[in-house]
């Protein structure tokens, strides 16, 4: 498995013009930037417009970023400015006019785009982890609510005593990880 | 919500449970949760990615992220570059004249060619009676990647990437510029030395 870099990492060797790691914090979070950008309610066009303008802005500000921990932060709030932006412009070009058929197309509330940006968080921490962990914790986090153990234990081909025991290391050993990536330990739990 | 209740030690909260109480985070903890830490870790964990029941993020389409990944690059490039003098790899005036023509009858018109490692500039220069017309073109670079500095001057190409300007005298340093790179051009001699 490679080496995982921090995101602060990444970045110093993006100051150093080193393309590679440019292409991997582009892998790292185009997700979440096509999330934002696509769940925004612009059109796929703008939507397109949006994911690259993100890119573009953080590649023309890198020198300028102060905490590049907060990394998939300043993606989050970067993209959703530009679909304000954009959506603004579209609507300017329609002459104002509401179609109240369509569905709202402000863009997300800031509590669904925590959950973007934690959601990749934990994501990026699935990849790092053994593949037998990640089929584990994959059902822990994704599965259905009302999956109780006994299911997700079955559907693994698992005891249902077994499994506890295992997904306990399995979370132990996440919980390593998302702190290492640093972040967990700035995220206030209880 | 009705409180969940746990006494016994070996009592674990379900899924179920643990997510009903990671979700309400005004929620008085029940004793269990503060007792048991295989519990607690799991409760913790569901509070800080609030994720059940979601698909995981997909990708975006190969050609948005290979755009973005292509904003990288240039600078490679251009950052190797931050000192270098370019080479001059062709200059008409230095050719021999065909056969029949007379020693300056090619003097009002020059074409030169610049080389910094993977980036090309050429420029064609046309003496007219009030002085000189310039078009540069780069290769290398893209369309409005990169401006010229000619003297105190700085030329911006135009939308099909070509350099233009004139002056009554032949250029003195040419710059080629882009972000924080340059590229100095070699200062050239604009007057032919008279044959023997």
């Amino acid at each position: 498995m490679a080496v995982h870099k921090s995101d602060i990492e990444l970045w110093e060797e993006i100051l150093q013009n080193r393309p590679e790691s440019w292409k991997e914090l582009v892998s790292r979070y185009q997700r979440l930037v096509y999330a934002v950008a696509t769940r925004s309610g612009l059109s796929l066009a703008d939507a397109a417009d949006c994911f690259q303008q993100t890119w573009v802005l953080l590649y023309q500000n890198r020198r300028k970023l102060k905490d590049p921990s907060r990394i998939s932060a300043w993606l989050v709030t970067t993209a959703k400015r530009e679909a304000m932006r954009l959506s603004r412009l579209v609507e300017k070009d329609s002459g104002g006019e509401v179609d109240f058929e369509e569905p709202d197309p402000s863009p997300l509330p800031d509590v669904a785009l925590e959950r973007l940006e934690c959601q990749i968080h934990l994501e990026l921490a699935l990849k790092q982890i053994d593949s037998r962990c990640r089929r584990i914790l994959e059902e822990f986090f994704f599965a259905a609510e009302e999956e109780s153990y006994e299911d997700i234990a079955r559907k693994l081909g698992f005891a249902t005593n077994s499994l506890g025991p295992i997904r306990r290391r399995c979370l132990e050993k996440l919980k390593e990880i998302l702190i290492s990536n640093g972040y967990l330990g700035e995220r206030k739990t209880d | 919500m009705r409180p969940v209740k746990k006494h016994m030690k070996d009592m674990h909260f379900t899924r179920k449970e643990l997510l009903e109480m990671a979700r309400d985070k005004n929620r008085k903890l029940p004793r269990h949760l503060k007792d048991c830490p295989e519990c607690r870790q799991e409760w913790e964990l569901l509070q800080a990615f609030p994720v059940a029941g979601q698909l995981p993020l997909p990708d975006a389409p190969s050609g948005w992220i290979e755009k973005a990944v292509a904003l990288g690059k240039k600078d490679r490039l251009l950052g190797k570059l931050k000192t270098l003098i370019a080479e001059l790899t062709f200059d008409s005036w230095k050719i021999p004249q065909p056969v029949g023509v007379r020693g300056d009858a090619l003097q009002d018109q020059r074409r030169l060619r610049f080389q910094a490692d993977k980036i090309g500039v050429d420029i064609r220069a046309e003496h007219a009676d009030e002085g000189w017309v310039f078009v540069g073109q780069l290769s290398g670079v893209e369309i409005g990647e990169a401006v010229l500095k000619v003297g105190k001057r700085t030329v911006q190409p135009d939308p099909h990437g070509f350099y233009q300007w004139s002056s009554k005298t032949p250029p003195g340093e040419i710059f080629l510029q882009a972000g924080e790179a340059s590229i100095k051009l070699p200062k050239i001699k604009w007057t032919k030395s008279k044959p023997r």
